[in-house]
């Protein structure tokens, strides 16, 4: 377990500093003088410019800026908006709130109905739920999310009137239900294949067949023996998600004009706004990564023979 | 078409016995299994008719666009900005007064250019440092696998995003490069374990004892025998490219105008979507069922060339 923790701790490491550096390098090593850019298209005296490359740390070679940019990180700082003159890091801090409700409401959804639509499909093999729930995964995966949500924005906000048409003033959970849903859709197919799958393997092992035998009741075989072992990879799944949602909370936040991390990102690439767009982005790929090593160790303590590989 | 994509999708397939067993009679009733099969489903033909469709239509736009109306996709007249669906316009018009129909017929090139530069970029770079990190394993192996940690690192859309906001320029051969550097990590993972799990059989050993050299080895016997696994992921994810590139597009980091592209139009049908919903239904409606179509054609393939992967 230990040398296992330690191997797994330093791939994330290494992986950090790969992300950290191709989004710093993305960032940073583009065409375009950003000192000539603050001078709005007028040249600017040499000592004018050689002072703002003092400041900003332009005269320094690549790899100390980006070591200065990885301190940076470390202690919180996630840039400054070229836009408003406001630091990343506080303009997240408002907004994190409503990612994490949008996110957790999706995250429940897919969760609940996930699960219970694939236990359905398993036990009922090629009956109506199996047969929905294999149309619905091959929708979900053929519909943008922009599309779905601005489909469902108009048709249950502005027609029907059965929800907010748009941000976050009824508060949870009518502001959020639909916007979560939405984001919750692709993911909320995957779980609910998953789940099939693995009960379908499940219930044909035979310490299943010996639970039968014993004569124990059939919701008892299925919810304490078989679900509780073939549920293992639905829940690696749904750790893995929680950074994919994220990402996916960015089109969705759009969507919806929910005021959360993600409208931040959408609105900053609407109005150029690369400082902020990379600030967030940084965040949510740290997120990811931490979630995925999270996963990882859970897997490893719920399923021993993970370690050996 | 039909032919071609079965061709395509059949490359890997005599190899599975071919290559690896003696007996090449069994090769040939395998890909006959697989295409009898193939022939009587009817999920396979549906989509294999409508990806067909959608390629003679990105071959040719000025065939399919004249079908109704005037068919130029930049005839515009602002008099008929969002006028809805009526006689020679079916999709009615888009705001600029540009004639839907067209541009839907004109967006799919593309699009579906996109989806299959990406897919096919992609599984040759999964071929090549696969087949390299799963045979010769070994530093290249640690080297190309911690490389595909890093990029596994982003979720798929945002590492593309950051990358894209920073390009002055996007065009198609952009926008898909930045996807093929995000997208490659899966295929080449797929594709180095399958040929891992292939390196030590005994017809590699018997080809080795020979005296065939690694390059023979890989080419004439790992590789007929290890591609299927990876060409048939690929097919499955051609859909989830197209979708990729709607979905940049929207946020304002795919193509830009004057391209006229799927994503463009959904992008641009935004909003006035209340007033306007024809300019969202009907680029949707091509880009799903486009989707829907390759994802399902994927899927049949699937089941009748590798059982083992249902």
């Amino acid at each position: 377990m230990g040398a296992y923790v330690i191997r797994r701790l330093l791939q994330t490491v290494i992986v950090f500093f790969g992300v950290t550096f191709i989004i710093y390098a993305a960032v940073f090593l583009i065409p375009g003088n950003p000192v000539a850019a603050l001078g709005g298209g007028q040249p600017l005296a040499a000592p004018v410019v050689h002072d703002l490359e003092l400041k900003y740390h332009l005269d320094e070679p690549f790899i100390d800026q980006y070591g200065r940019y990885l301190l940076g990180l470390l202690h919180g700082n996630f840039g400054t908006s070229v836009d408003t003159g406001q630091s990343v890091s506080s303009l997240m801090a408002q907004a994190w709130p409503v990612t994490v409700t949008l996110a957790l409401t999706a995250w429940g959804i897919e969760m609940a109905l996930g699960i219970v639509t694939g236990v359905f499909a398993a036990l009922r093999r090629g009956g109506p739920v199996d047969r929905l729930m294999m149309f619905f995964s091959i929708l979900a995966v053929s519909v943008p999310i922009f599309v779905a949500g601005f489909t469902a924005q108009v048709l249950l906000g502005v027609k029907l009137h059965l929800v907010p048409v748009a941000g976050t003033q009824a508060g949870w959970p009518e502001s959020y239900l639909v916007p979560g849903f939405v984001l919750a859709l692709f993911s909320l197919a995957t779980v609910s294949r998953l789940t099939r799958a693995s009960l379908l393997e499940t219930l044909t092992k035979e310490y299943v067949n010996a639970a039968v035998a014993k004569g124990l009741p059939r919701w008892w075989v299925i919810g304490k023996h078989a679900l509780r072992n073939s549920i293992i990879p639905v829940v690696t799944y749904l750790g893995i998600d929680l950074g994919f949602l994220l990402s996916g909370a960015v089109v969705v936040e759009g969507v919806f004009n929910l005021p959360g991390v993600g409208l931040l990102i959408f609105n900053a690439i609407q109005n150029k706004d690369g400082a902020v767009v990379v600030g967030v982005a940084t965040l949510f790929v740290l997120v990811f990564l931490l979630g995925n090593l999270a996963v990882d160790l859970l897997y490893a303590i719920l399923d021993p023979r993970v370690r050996y590989k | 078409m039909i032919p071609a994509w079965s061709g395509q999708q059949a490359t890997p397939a005599p190899g599975t016995g071919g290559a690896g067993t003696p007996s090449a009679g069994r090769a040939s009733s395998f890909l006959g299994d697989a295409w009898s099969e193939l022939v009587h489903n009817p999920l396979f033909l549906v989509s294999a008719g409508i990806v067909t469709l959608v390629l003679a239509i990105v071959a040719f736009p000025g065939l399919f666009a004249g079908l109704f109306g005037h068919g130029n996709p930049h005839d515009c007249n602002l008099a008929d900005s969002a006028l809805g669906p009526r006689a020679g316009h079916p999709f009615g018009f888009d705001v600029q007064g540009c004639d839907l129909y067209a541009n839907v017929v004109y967006g799919a090139r593309d699009t579906v250019s996109i989806g299959l530069l990406v897919t096919a970029s992609s599984l040759l770079v999964a071929i090549v440092l696969g087949s390299a990190m799963g045979y010769l394993g070994g530093l290249v192996d640690t080297l190309l696998g911690r490389t595909a940690d890093v990029f596994f690192g982003f979720p798929f859309v945002l590492g593309a995003l950051i990358i894209l906001i920073d390009l002055p320029e996007r065009n198609v051969l952009t926008v898909s490069l930045v996807l093929v550097i995000f997208g490659w990590p899966t295929m080449t993972r797929l594709m180095r374990s399958t040929v891992l799990s292939e390196r030590n059989k005994d017809y590699v050993l018997a080809a080795r004892a020979l005296g065939a050299s690694n390059f023979r080895i890989l080419r004439k016997h790992i590789l007929p025998n290890a591609l299927a696994p990876v060409v048939i992921y690929a097919t499955l994810t051609t859909g989830g490219i197209m979708v990729a590139e709607a979905t940049l597009t929207f946020l304002g980091v795919g193509l830009q105008a004057p391209a006229i592209s799927w994503g463009l139009e959904l992008a641009a049908a935004q909003n006035d979507l209340q007033q306007y919903p024809h300019l969202l239904v009907f680029p949707g409606l091509f880009l799903s069922i486009t989707v829907l179509s390759f994802v399902t054609l994927g899927d049949t393939l699937r089941d009748a060339l590798d059982p083992r992967l249902r």
